[in-house]
């Protein structure tokens, strides 16, 4: 390093700033910071050395002076660090993809209406959903808390309310600013009836099963919080029967469960 | 490993069992219903209304039956009337739900009549009852009649003790089935001015909609009866079963019990 600084240079240091999964070099005036999540010392040493060789002396790296013994080498091709963020003027080498979250939370407001009603019933509430892995096909799994909403089933006025879950499988299709994503599994609902204006009325309670597909996007960052829409559908073959006297079976809850959120989705 | 197959599939088996079509049973609109499945007139005499009886006069007979009953139900109602030629007191066999019945419902009740019978002067088999007059009494207001719009064939006439006979609302008098269930359902609305209401309907086709007042306090009583004067041949038997006060219309498809 000496010999690098030369005799009209005897105050240039080299100042290396760890930074979590960056770190900072600083020679004659001359930073940059480069991107290493892995955080090895050495590599980050001999990214470090090679920078201060640039910024120094970069006619020393390939002057024939350097060699301690004939016959000389050719000096090494200067290795680009993994990842780079250039904050100097010196040029940057490309960026190479960074990897995946290994955990993806998502919270959104939801709508949820079922279809076929007389009175549609429209369902407010919150999604939580989890996808593990980094892979392109992960987990998912999914919660909803929805508010009771007025429908009818026949001639009956209802008070609903549902509680629904789901497990499944998410595909992302990744791109450079919108991750697209599909999901496929089963669904699963605690669904709740309660009469609105019977002379007797009862609060029943049924299990509804089926299956439920799903579409998105999000905004396509690594990690942190990011934008995501989504659309979902649920698919029940045989969900419960409302009965009432003097009607009977009055009719089926929804066959059909569509449901729309806009949320944050936080990589980990 | 098959333990722990076996086990998954038994629960995933018992989870699609859950989520198949479940019945949720969300209350009932019948307020009171007679099917006489007891096998007695238990139903008549504790009912939530005012008070109700069962009752007939010699020769007249009321029995809970077995011979002919609705919808596969084990017993019914059979009225059995006779001595019709000298009976000017308008005695025969009743079921009576006598006062405290809401201001409006719908009333319930299905008939089966073993053969035609000549109705000489009138066959009541459904009355409502309610306050008339100055000072309101108790007193007889709509009578549901059996008649014959022609020999053997058995119809209907609604008639009002104020004004005589009510015009049907159907161009030809409705037929009767002979040997066959019918229901016939009343909708009365209670009321001392116009908004009073009467409407009848015949195997769920409406044959009367009157409106106008009717009684002059909420006092309503309802019978299912079998009272005539002059009947051919004797005795008459009517089976009355299924019976009921409901805020919603029964219809011939309703049901009284799960």
């Amino acid at each position: 390093m000496a010999r690098l600084r030369g005799p009209s240079k005897p105050n240039a240091s080299i100042q290396i700033e760890d930074l979590g999964a960056t770190f900072r070099i600083s020679v004659l005036n001359k930073v940059r910071e480069y991107r290493e999540e892995a955080r090895e010392c050495a590599y980050r040493a001999k990214v470090a050395a090679l920078f201060a060789a640039l910024i120094i002396d970069p006619t020393a790296l390939v002057s024939a002076g350097l060699c301690e013994r004939p016959p000389c080498a050719p000096p090494p091709e200067p290795v680009p660090p993994a990842q780079v963020e250039a904050k100097a003027e010196a040029p940057a080498p490309p960026p190479a993809p960074p990897s995946q979250p290994l955990v993806r939370l998502e919270l959104s407001p939801t709508l949820m209406t079922g279809l076929g009603a007389k009175e549609l019933a429209a369902h407010w509430g919150g999604v939580l959903r989890i996808a593990l892995g980094r892979g392109p096909v992960v987990p998912v799994l999914g919660a909803a808390a929805l508010w009771p909403a007025n429908t009818s089933v026949g001639d009956v006025r209802l008070r609903q309310w549902r509680l629904p879950l789901d497990l499944g499988i998410r595909a992302t299709l990744p791109s450079s600013w919108i991750d697209l994503y599909g999901e496929v599994g089963l669904a699963f609902a605690l669904l709740s009836e309660r009469a609105r204006d019977l002379a007797t009325a009862k609060t029943q309670t049924g299990i509804e099963l089926g299956g439920r597909v799903s579409l998105g996007a999000r905004l396509a960052r690594r990690a942190g919080l990011a934008p995501f829409i989504s659309l979902q559908a649920e698919f029940l073959p045989d969900p419960p029967r409302v009965f009432a006297l003097p009607e009977g079976a009055a009719g089926r809850t929804p066959y059909v469960w569509m449901g729309a959120c806009v949320g944050a989705s936080w990589g980990m | 490993m098959r333990t722990r197959a076996t086990n998954t599939l038994l629960a995933l088996s018992g989870l699609l069992a859950l989520g198949c079509g479940q019945d949720l049973d969300v209350g009932s609109d019948v307020l009171w219903a007679s099917r006489f499945e007891g096998g007695n007139f238990a139903e008549w005499s504790s009912v939530p209304f005012g008070f109700g009886n069962s009752s007939a006069t010699a020769p007249n007979a009321i029995a809970v039956s077995n011979e002919q009953t609705h919808m596969g139900s084990s017993y019914a109602a059979k009225m059995t009337v006779s001595g019709t030629a000298t009976n000017t007191q308008g005695i025969g066999a009743s079921l009576v739900q006598n006062g405290g019945l809401p201001t409006q419902a719908y009333y319930s009740a299905w008939y089966y009549l073993p053969q035609s019978v000549t109705v000489g002067y009138y066959w009541v088999i459904m009355k409502f009852r309610a306050a008339l007059g100055n000072p309101p009494t108790q007193a007889e207001l709509f009578d549901v009649n059996f008649t014959n719009p022609s020999a053997g064939v058995m119809s209907l006439r609604v008639y009002d003790h104020r004004n005589g006979d009510l015009p049907l609302s159907v161009p030809q008098p409705p037929e009767v089935p002979v040997s066959t269930w019918f229901q016939l359902e009343a909708f009365y609305r209670d009321a001392s001015d116009s908004t009073g209401r009467f409407t009848l309907w015949l195997n769920g086709v409406q044959i009367l909609d009157w409106q106008g007042a009717t009684g002059l306090t909420s006092w309503v009583a309802w019978d299912v009866v079998s009272v005539g004067e002059a009947l051919f041949p004797e005795p008459a038997i009517l089976y009355v079963d299924d019976c009921a006060v409901s805020r919603t219309r029964v219809g011939p498809t309703g049901l009284l019990a799960k």
